[in-house]
C-alpha cells in the first residue's frame, strides 16, 4: 500500500507540470461541453479529440482524454435537470427525478444533488481504482493465452447481452465487426484476407476508422435525416446550485455509497459503461430503496443515484484497461487507441515500465473530478448558452474533425473512404435498429480474440476444453456462459408472460 | 402484412447473402498450415457461419412466427402523432451523403483548405441554417482555425490539392504563416 501511494504522491506532482496541468483544464471543460450538447455523445467527443493528441506526449494526451471521459459523464446532468434534454444517454435517469425536482421550483437543490454525487462518486471510485490497479495487474501478470479469451469473449458477451433490443441483432453487429477486424495480412500465417488487393486493406481496417465513421459521421447523418430538429429551450429563472446541507447527506449516506460502488462495478464490466451504471443504479432504488414507491416524483435519490453511479463507472473502467488492456467501453476504447498510437500497450507491465504515467492519469483522475466540480458549480449559465448553438454549425465541426481524424489515422485519403463508408453502414444500423457498440468493440477485440484463441490451440493441440479446465478461464468462461443465458430466460419469460 | 414482414426481413436476407459470399472467399485463401492446425480461414468462417445461423433465425422468426396485428384505429392515433413529431427529411440525407462522398473525392484535387471552405458552407445551408453571413462568417473562420490547429500546432499532414487550387492553398498557408 505504501508504494501506492508513494506512486499516486508522485502522480499529482507530475499533473502540475504545465502540460498535464493545462490539458487537464482544457479537458475537463471541453468534456462539459460535450455533456450538455445533445448531439455530440461522449464517446464521439473523445473520439474528435483524438487527433489533437498525435503531437503529445503520451501522458497529457491520456490525462486529456480521461478528463473528457469523467466530464462527459456529468456535463448532461444541468441541461437534464433544467430543459429536459439529456446531453447524454446516461442522463435519461436525470429526467425523472432531476427535472421533476426542478419542477417542484427546487432546481437549484437539484443541481447541488448531482454535483454531490458526481464528487464522492467520481472520488471514491477514482481511490477504489487506485487501490485495485497494482493488485489486479499483478494478478493479471499470471494470465496466459486461453484467460485472455476467456476475458475478451466475456467483454464481448456482456456488451451483447447488457444491451436494450435485440440480442440477435446485437449478435450479428458483433460477428461483423470482429469480420472487420480480421481484414489484412493474418499474423499467424501471414496470408492476406479479404483485402482484394488494397494496399490499404493488407494493412487491416484501423478500429478508430470504424468508431469514427460509426459513431460520429454516422450520428451526424441521422440527424440530418431528421432535418436537425432542436427541442426549443424555455427559460429557466433560476441557473444557480444550491449545495444540501450535512443534514440532508448524512441521511443519504448508504445510498451514496451503495450507488457508488455499484457504479464501479458496472464500469468494471467489459461492454458496460456509465449509461448502463446509471440505468441500473436507479433500478436498484426502484426496486430496493427506502423511498421507491416516490421515485420519479423528485426526491434525492432518484439524482444522487444515477449520477454517481455513471461518474463512478469511468474510474470502474480504467481498471481492465490499465492492467489488461481490455476496453470495456466505447470511451476507454479510445482511450486505448491514444496509448496505441503512442506505442505504448496497456496490461500488467505498464505498471513496472511506465509507473509514473500510469500514477499521473490516476491522479490526474481526482483532480479533474474536483475541477469539474468547481466548473459546474460556477459556469452552468455559459454552459448552458451552447445549446443555443445552431445544430447545423455543430454538425458540421463534428464532420470536419471526423474527416481529420480519418486522415490523420495513417495519412491516407483511403482511411477517410473507409470512414465515410463506416458512417454510412452506422446511419443504416441505427435505421435497421442494429446497435453499434458490438461492432466497433468486435473490431476493437478482435484480434486480441484471434490471436490468444489460435495461440492456445497451438500451444494446447486444439484443445478446445482447455478454456473450461483451466480455473481462471474456467470461470470466466462460466461467466460468460451466465451472461448470455440470463437475458434469455428473462426474454423466454416475458413472452410467456404475454401470453 | 407479407409486405410489413419482407421489410424486417430484408436486411437480414442482404447480410445472409453477403456472409455467404465471403465466406466463399475465405475458402479460397492460400495458406500452408500444418496438418491438424488451424487455418487462417478457421475463424473468418467460424464468424460468418455464425453470422448466417443469426439471419437464419431471424428471418424463420419473422416470416414463419411473427404475428403482426392489423393495425387498430386507437393504435395509429398515437404512432402518427409520435410520426408527425419526428418527421424524416430523405432528401437532406441523401444531399448529406452524397456531400460526405464528394468530400472524400475532392479533396486531393481541391485540397483541404477550398474542400473544407465548401464543406462548412454547403453543409449548413443543407442542414437548413439560413443565415447568410453567419454560414459566410463560420466557414471562413472554421475553416482557418482547424488549418492553424492542424497544420500549425498538430502538425497532421492534411491533403494540399493539385494545381491549380493548390496555389490558393499556398497562399493560405503564407498568410497564417504556415511552412
Amino acid at each position: 500500500m505504501g508504494d501506492i501511494l508513494y506512486n499516486l504522491m508522485l502522480g499529482f506532482v507530475g499533473c502540475f507540470q504545465p502540460m498535464n496541468l493545462i490539458l487537464l483544464v482544457a479537458g475537463t471543460i471541453i468534456g462539459l461541453v460535450v455533456g450538455v450538447l445533445p448531439g455530440l455523445t461522449l464517446v464521439m467527443g473523445v473520439v474528435l479529440a483524438l487527433p489533437f493528441t498525435y503531437p503529445m506526449e503520451v501522458t497529457p494526451a491520456i490525462v486529456l482524454l480521461t478528463a473528457m471521459y469523467v466530464t462527459g459523464t456529468y456535463g448532461g446532468a444541468f441541461t437534464s435537470i433544467l430543459f429536459r434534454i439529456p446531453g447524454e444517454p446516461i442522463h435519461v435517469p436525470l429526467l425523472w427525478d432531476g427535472y421533476a425536482m426542478a419542477r417542484k421550483g427546487q432546481p437549484a437543490k437539484a443541481l447541488g444533488w448531482t454535483l454531490y454525487a458526481a464528487l464522492f462518486g467520481g472520488l471514491l471510485s477514482a481511490a477504489i481504482m487506485v487501490t485495485l490497479s497494482q493488485p489486479v495487474a499483478k494478478f493479471a501478470l499470471t494470465f496466459s493465452t486461453p484467460e485472455y479469451f476467456a476475458i475478451v469473449l466475456f467483454g464481448l458477451t456482456s456488451v451483447v447481452s447488457l444491451g436494450s433490443g435485440s440480442m440477435t441483432n446485437a449478435f450479428i453487429s458483433l460477428f461483423l465487426g470482429l469480420l472487420i477486424s480480421t481484414v489484412g495480412v493474418d499474423s499467424t500465417y501471414g496470408t492476406p484476407r479479404f483485402a482484394f488487393g488494397y494496399p490499404i486493406l493488407m494493412d487491416g481496417i484501423e478500429f478508430l476508422t470504424v468508431m469514427v465513421g460509426a459513431y460520429g459521421v454516422g450520428e451526424v447523418l441521422t440527424r440530418l435525416g431528421q432535418g436537425f430538429t432542436t427541442v426549443p429551450v424555455e427559460k429557466v429563472a433560476s441557473m444557480k446550485t444550491s449545495l444540501p446541507g450535512w443534514k440532508e447527506l448524512r441521511g443519504l449516506k448508504a445510498m451514496f455509497l451503495r450507488s457508488s460502488i455499484l457504479g464501479h462495478i458496472v464500469g468494471i464490466v467489459p461492454g458496460a459503461g456509465a449509461t448502463i451504471a446509471s440505468f441500473v443504479t436507479y433500478g436498484v432504488e426502484g426496486q430496493y430503496g427506502r423511498r421507491r414507491k416516490e421515485l420519479g416524483t423528485g426526491i434525492p435519490e432518484g439524482i444522487v443515484a444515477p449520477q454517481a453511479a455513471a461518474t463512478a463507472s469511468v474510474g470502474g473502467a480504467m481498471i481492465p484497461l490499465l492492467t489488461m488492456g481490455i476496453p470495456g467501453s466505447g470511451a476507454t476504447a479510445v482511450i486505448l487507441g491514444a496509448f496505441l498510437l503512442h506505442g505504448i500497450q496497456p496490461g500488467p507491465q505498464v505498471f513496472i515500465t511506465s509507473a509514473n504515467m500510469v500514477y499521473t492519469v490516476f491522479a490526474s483522475l481526482f483532480l479533474g473530478i474536483i475541477l469539474m466540480c468547481i466548473l459546474g458549480y460556477f459556469a452552468i449559465k455559459p454552459l448552458v448558452k451552447i445549446l443555443d448553438f445552431p445544430e447545423a454549425v455543430v454538425s458540421v465541426f463534428i464532420m470536419l474533425l471526423c474527416f481529420i481524424g480519418a486522415l490523420s489515422i495513417r495519412n491516407s485519403i483511403s482511411d477517410l473512404w473507409l470512414m465515410v463508408a463506416f458512417g454510412v453502414v452506422g446511419y443504416f444500423f441505427d435505421r435497421i435498429k442494429f446497435p453499434i457498440a458490438p461492432l466497433v468493440l468486435g473490431t476493437i477485440l478482435g484480434p486480441l480474440a484471434e490471436t490468444s484463441f489460435y495461440t492456445t490451440m497451438i500451444s494446447f493441440q486444439n484443445d478446445w476444453t482447455i478454456f473450461f479446465r483451466r480455473p481462471i478461464s474456467g470461470v470466466i468462461m462460466a461467466l460468460t456462459i451466465v451472461a448470455l443465458i440470463l437475458p434469455m430466460l428473462k426474454s423466454f419469460q416475458t413472452v410467456a408472460r404475454k401470453r | 402484412m407479407a409486405a410489413e414482414k419482407a421489410k424486417r426481413i430484408i436486411p437480414y436476407v442482404i447480410i445472409l447473402l453477403v456472409s455467404l459470399y465471403f465466406y466463399y472467399l475465405a475458402g479460397q485463401f492460400r495458406f500452408s498450415a500444418k496438418p491438424g492446425n488451424l487455418g487462417p480461414d478457421f475463424w473468418p468462417k467460424l464468424l460468418l457461419g455464425l453470422t448466417m445461423v443469426a439471419c437464419l433465425y431471424e428471418i424463420i422468426k419473422t416470416a414463419v412466427f411473427l404475428k403482426i396485428a392489423p393495425p387498430t384505429e386507437a393504435a395509429e392515433e398515437p404512432a402518427a402523432k409520435a410520426e408527425s413529431k419526428k418527421k424524416a427529411y430523405p432528401g437532406l440525407l441523401v444531399i448529406g451523403i452524397v456531400m460526405t462522398v464528394a468530400y472524400a473525392y475532392f479533396v486531393t484535387t481541391l485540397g483541404f483548405i477550398i474542400c473544407t471552405f465548401l464543406y462548412f458552407a454547403l453543409f449548413m445551408i443543407v442542414g437548413r441554417y439560413r443565415k447568410p453571413w453567419a454560414i459566410m462568417a463560420n466557414s471562413v473562420v472554421g475553416t482557418l482555425v482547424l488549418v492553424v490547429i492542424f497544420m500549425k500546432i498538430v502538425y497532421v499532414s492534411l491533403p494540399l490539392g493539385q494545381e491549380p487550387f493548390s496555389g490558393v492553398t499556398f497562399f493560405v498557408l503564407r498568410m497564417l504563416g504556415i511552412k
